[in-house]
């Protein structure tokens, strides 16, 4: 028992590491879109495939990155990355022992990125281009019964679109289907010591 | 308009079209920071960075918040001015850019109340907190029903809120005040 607390906790510690490496998250980001080589994810972030493929070792060494296949090209067989998006989910219940000043950094990078991709659409027109897009806040005065219910109504959204997603692939791996690329991004936080607008 | 506030828009316009300077300018109007810090949290070399602040503090989006003095040497903390920004189309007076314009200015407000919950601690607690970044891959069908989903669990968040209140009513307990934020958006290519 002891010891599957161990592990879980160096999962979750790793989760934060690949998070704090920006390079490492593009990475991350990317193969959530699609599985690829280590060369095409150099080519698409501009970097150095060295690069790439140290952190791509070091994803696997922690398990959050996987071999999906291998691929020919050329006489050469190259290793075909992919992720399982639960894996990589940082969510309620991964508690681990990292200081609180780390953490508030890493929420604070994953912000940010979450705000620049989010401003990106914006300001590229995709953001309100379809009727369907949503963009919510709400503020919720709880207790804490309604604190709970909240925290399991958002992991059900993020379960529920993983589900769809994983049928969505199905769909467009299978035929002709109009693939677009989109994002979901939910926040759930305590609105203390904040100003409220 | 006049002549010249046109031109200073088309000047705007021209500074924001590179990525990596509208990069630069989100991260400055969420929060003061400098060169270093800009670097690291984009994963770019410190010297593009300082280069593109160059340009954004000329076109006047870019200003130095303070300075900071580290081991004698003098470090600046930049900060950007969101009310110089302007939106593809404005100076055109394409109808689209007001709608552009909702969207970043409700998106900079989310996040930067976001941003001071986290100064403020209050994404400490795992347990307290959720952030969660879901890229997908969609077929249209997906996508409307990605958009179901989100409907169905805001009638259902505002359900627990009504449900709350009435506990709260009862027990006279203070509430917590909590944020919610969801968004799903088609991004780019």
């Amino acid at each position: 028992m002891q010891a599957m607390a161990d592990r879980s906790g160096k999962h979750a510690r790793d989760k934060i590491a690949a998070i704090e490496n920006p390079l490492r998250l593009a990475i991350v980001s990317s193969l959530t879109m699609s599985a690829t080589t280590a060369v095409e994810l150099a080519n698409q972030l501009d970097v150095p495939v060295e690069k790439v493929r140290y952190h791509l070792r070091w994803l696997r060494d922690a398990d959050l990155v996987e071999v999906k296949e291998k691929a020919r090209r050329g006489g050469i067989t190259e290793n075909v990355y992919s992720i399982d998006p639960r894996k990589y989910l940082i969510r309620h219940g991964d508690r681990v022992n990292v200081s609180s000043g780390r953490l508030d950094l890493v929420h604070a990078r994953l912000l940010r990125l979450m705000f620049r991709e989010a401003m990106e659409a914006a300001r590229a027109g995709t953001f309100s281009e379809r009727p369907q897009q949503a963009l919510l806040r709400f503020l919720l005065p709880l207790d804490e019964q309604g604190w709970e219910e909240a925290i399991a109504i958002h992991e059900r959204v993020i379960n529920e679109v993983l589900e769809v997603r994983a049928e969505s692939q199905a769909r467009l791996d299978a035929g002709d289907e109009q693939e677009i690329l989109a994002r979901l991004a939910t926040l759930l936080f305590e609105s203390r010591g904040t100003q409220r607008a | 308009m006049a002549k010249g506030e046109n031109r200073r828009i088309a000047e705007r316009l021209a500074v924001m079209a590179d990525p990596l300077r509208s990069a630069v300018v989100d991260c400055l109007v969420l929060a003061p920071a400098t060169i270093g810090e800009l670097a690291d949290e984009m994963g770019v070399p410190a010297e593009r960075i300082r280069y593109q602040v160059k340009r954004l503090r000329r076109a006047g989006i870019v200003s130095v918040h303070e300075e900071k003095r580290r081991r004698g040497a003098v470090e600046y903390v930049y900060v950007a001015d969101s009310r110089r920004l302007v939106s593809p189309g404005e100076e055109a007076g394409d109808r689209g850019h007001r709608q552009r314009r909702h969207v970043t200015q409700s998106l900079r407000s989310i996040f930067k109340e976001a941003l001071q919950a986290t100064q403020a601690g209050a994404f400490r607690g795992w347990e307290d907190c959720g952030i969660s970044r879901v890229p997908l891959r969609l077929d249209p069908r997906g996508f409307g029903e990605v958009r179901q989903i989100i409907e169905s669990a805001v009638g259902d968040l505002f359900d627990v809120r009504e449900k709350s209140s009435i506990r709260l009513q009862r027990t006279g307990e203070t509430a917590r005040p909590v944020t919610t934020v969801l968004l799903f958006f088609e991004t780019p290519r």
